[in-house]
């Protein structure tokens, strides 16, 4: 069942109960106060009949005995006035009946004839006084008996009143209730219904967005404009799926870099074989030429020296990627003396010219991964420079605590919108340029993998045709 | 001698493509960027092309709408197997599609029929001496039909289309009975001999030691 339902449900059976409960115990209340009053009423009035007969009685009789005159017996007397002293009260409901000591009935006029036992008979005492409530059919008698004493021999007095009044008066609450409940429920259960699915139409809304994202649209976002609970857990909903489409987009992007390296790979791989196979293909099957058989073996070689340095940056890339470095301390400007030693030959070479600025400093560091990053830095900036150009090579300490190297160079830079690619594995920024100097397009890449190793930051600084700066900053503050 | 401009930008491949050319017996030339085979294009009308995707200066679909204009077929050559690469380059209407690395009896093969089916290549082929008519199967030698069989005619055909390369006995059988090798390598033996004896060519098909034929045409 839905949650919304069951508040619906629970609320309204709640309701129900009590309400009826307390209307029930509000009507039967009601009655039993008027029983006891119409009880007092009945006892104050048997009291009142039977206080007014014995006045008058003995008035009676003290007037025969000063006149002399006996004119009635008690029986007489009462028969031929009893049913006067219902006058003052109220002679339709009321009615009495009086009893001897023989319990011979002396006058009656009660509606109903009362068969079986009659247990408020059984008053002894003057002034003591028995009541009891019967039913007849659709109606309710109250009973109530005394003792009447006349000229000394014991009579019993038995005043009846019609309660039937309010037992209809409860019923009629009870008929009454029942219609109110009836329209009570009705409206109520309305009300409810509609309040409590308005109320929880937030929470609708967000199944569905959650439904929504989890079936793959992590774009989503929950539109719940409120300030309870529902709005909190929304807003919250929205950052898990911020978090989730963010971590989804770095998957993907991830994934299309693997993709593409796995597409550069294949063509750098392909290329050089199609080489190597064919030219041996043609030298083991073609008639002997002098000229294409040198023409061969050279780029069986060379297309072969191009599969190994292939073979080799990757490896180099794929053991960056899995190893922590061994750091220790070196001296820096020794380390990059010795780079710069090493690419002597193809500066020479490049008739490329080389100056360099080192501020001393001791850092720890993975030596030969910092004279690769410097030989390829260094190799890069050849490949970019003309002859007579010259590399600059800085080193120097900043004010917060960094090292930074610098290498400079005057060549013909990259484009300000490849900047941002130069450092994915197999990125060549002129593409012609490149298919003469024969790279890979690997070098940048693992420059990137071996600064992030040293936890410091490669950064590019370029002028399309005026040279490009490219800056390792690297944290010195453990020296 | 048919046309063919051959744009790749990878020079060892080009001249690789180009040497296997020359040695079938086709005229070359090579254009190592989209830039330069518009160049060469103005002074040389190729019979077909072959067109590397990845140039350089441009992606070597853009240079296909200007083949497809004057009718010249164009053979793609790219290392990208994806099939997607495929169905696009033949979508654009690129006539045969090649994979690197490929091999030269491949490349050449390709290359023939898309000559054949644009009627590029003459049915009729004049070949040392013999008279070869393509469209009726037929061999004629100083205007009489050589009698030929079907397997026969194909290994020659081969041989002439591959002429001063030797040819390995399992890819003879590959191609003309259209079998990987398994070890039965007498057929072949057996269909030279007869071709040797019935043109005459004892001495132009050369056996080459432990791997298979060649037929040698003095240029």
């Amino acid at each position: 069942m839905k949650l919304w339902l069951k508040v619906f449900w629970c609320t309204f059976l709640l309701f129900e109960v009590l309400f009826n409960a307390a209307s029930f115990y509000l009507i039967q209340h009601n009655f039993n106060h008027n029983q006891v009053r119409e009880v007092d009423r009945g006892l104050s009035e048997q009291h009142i009949i039977t206080a007014q007969i014995e006045t008058d009685w003995s008035y009676i009789n003290n007037l025969n005995q000063l006149l002399n005159t006996t004119k009635e017996g008690v029986d007489e007397f009462l028969q031929h006035n009893a049913s006067k002293y219902l006058k003052s009260f109220d002679p339709g409901n009321a009615s009495i009946e009086i009893k001897n000591n023989r319990n011979q009935t002396v006058f009656t006029n009660l509606s109903e004839t009362v068969a079986g036992p009659r247990p408020e008979l059984e008053v002894e005492e003057p002034g003591d006084r028995k009541y009891i409530i019967r039913s007849f059919g659709h109606k309710s008698v109250l009973f109530v008996a005394g003792v009447l004493t006349l000229s000394g021999s014991d009579f019993k007095l038995t005043y009846s009143l019609d309660l039937t009044g309010i037992y209809e008066d409860k019923n009629a609450q009870i008929r009454n209730f029942i219609r109110i409940n009836i329209v009570i429920t009705v409206v109520l259960a309305a009300g409810l219904y509609g309040l409590i699915w308005f109320l929880t139409r937030s929470i609708r809304m967000l199944t569905r967005s959650a439904q929504t994202i989890a079936s793959g649209r992590y774009t989503h976002r929950v539109n719940v404009i409120s300030r309870d609970e529902i709005g909190l857990l929304a807003e919250q909903f929205n950052k898990m799926a911020e978090a989730i489409e963010e971590k989804v987009n770095a998957l993907e992007t991830t994934d299309r870099n693997k993709q593409r390296f796995i597409h550069y790979l294949t063509h750098e791989l392909k290329t050089p074989l199609t080489s190597i196979i064919g030219y041996a293909d043609l030298l083991r099957t073609a008639t002997f030429n002098e000229e294409v058989f040198y023409k061969s073996l050279h780029y069986i070689y060379s297309e072969g020296k191009r599969l190994e340095s292939l073979a080799f940056k990757l490896m180099d890339l794929i053991l960056f990627e899995n190893n922590e470095p061994r750091m220790t301390v070196w001296e820096m400007e020794t380390v990059l003396e010795e780079s710069v030693q090493t690419m002597r030959p193809q500066l020479e070479k490049a008739q490329v010219g080389l100056s360099m600025t080192v501020e001393a400093i001791r850092l720890p560091m993975e030596k030969d991964l910092i004279q690769i990053l410097c030989t390829n830095l260094i190799d890069n900036s050849i490949k970019a420079s003309n002859a007579g150009d010259r590399i600059r090579i800085r080193g120097y300490k900043t004010n917060d605590h960094q090292y930074v190297i610098e290498v400079q160079d005057e060549g013909i830079g990259i484009p300000e919108q490849d900047i941002p690619n130069v450092f994915e594995p197999f990125f060549k920024v002129d593409q012609a340029r490149s298919q003469t100097n024969r790279g890979a397009g690997l070098g940048l890449a693992i420059c990137a993998e071996i600064v992030r190793l040293h936890k410091g930051e490669l950064d590019i600084q370029n002028r399309l045709n005026e040279g490009t700066v490219v800056r390792i900053i690297l944290p010195g503050s453990y020296n | 001698m048919e046309k063919i401009i051959i744009i790749e930008d990878d020079p060892a491949i080009s001249d690789l493509i180009k040497l296997n050319l020359e040695l079938a017996g086709y005229d070359c030339r090579q254009a190592y960027s989209g830039q330069e085979a518009q160049c060469i294009l103005t002074d040389f009308s190729p019979d077909l092309v072959l067109l590397d995707i990845s140039l350089p200066d441009m992606e070597g679909y853009e240079l296909l709408d200007r083949f497809k204009n004057s009718e010249v077929p164009v053979i793609f050559l790219t290392a990208r197997s994806a099939l997607i690469d495929k169905v696009k380059g033949l979508k654009m209407g690129a006539d045969d599609y090649i994979v690197k690395p490929f091999e030269a009896m491949e490349l050449l093969a390709r290359i023939e029929a898309v000559l054949r089916r644009y009627g590029r290549k003459s049915d009729r082929m004049d070949f040392g001496g013999l008279e070869i008519d393509l469209e009726e199967r037929t061999v004629k030698r100083d205007g009489f039909i050589v009698d030929l069989t079907l397997k026969e005619y194909e290994l020659l055909l081969l041989l002439i289309h591959n002429r001063n390369k030797a040819l390995s006995r399992e890819k003879i059988l590959e191609h003309v009975w259209d079998y990987e090798y398994i070890g039965e390598t007498r057929t072949v033996d057996i269909h030279i001999q007869k071709i040797r004896k019935k043109l005459g060519w004892e001495d132009r098909i050369k056996t080459v030691y432990k791997f298979g034929y060649r037929l040698e045409v003095l240029s």
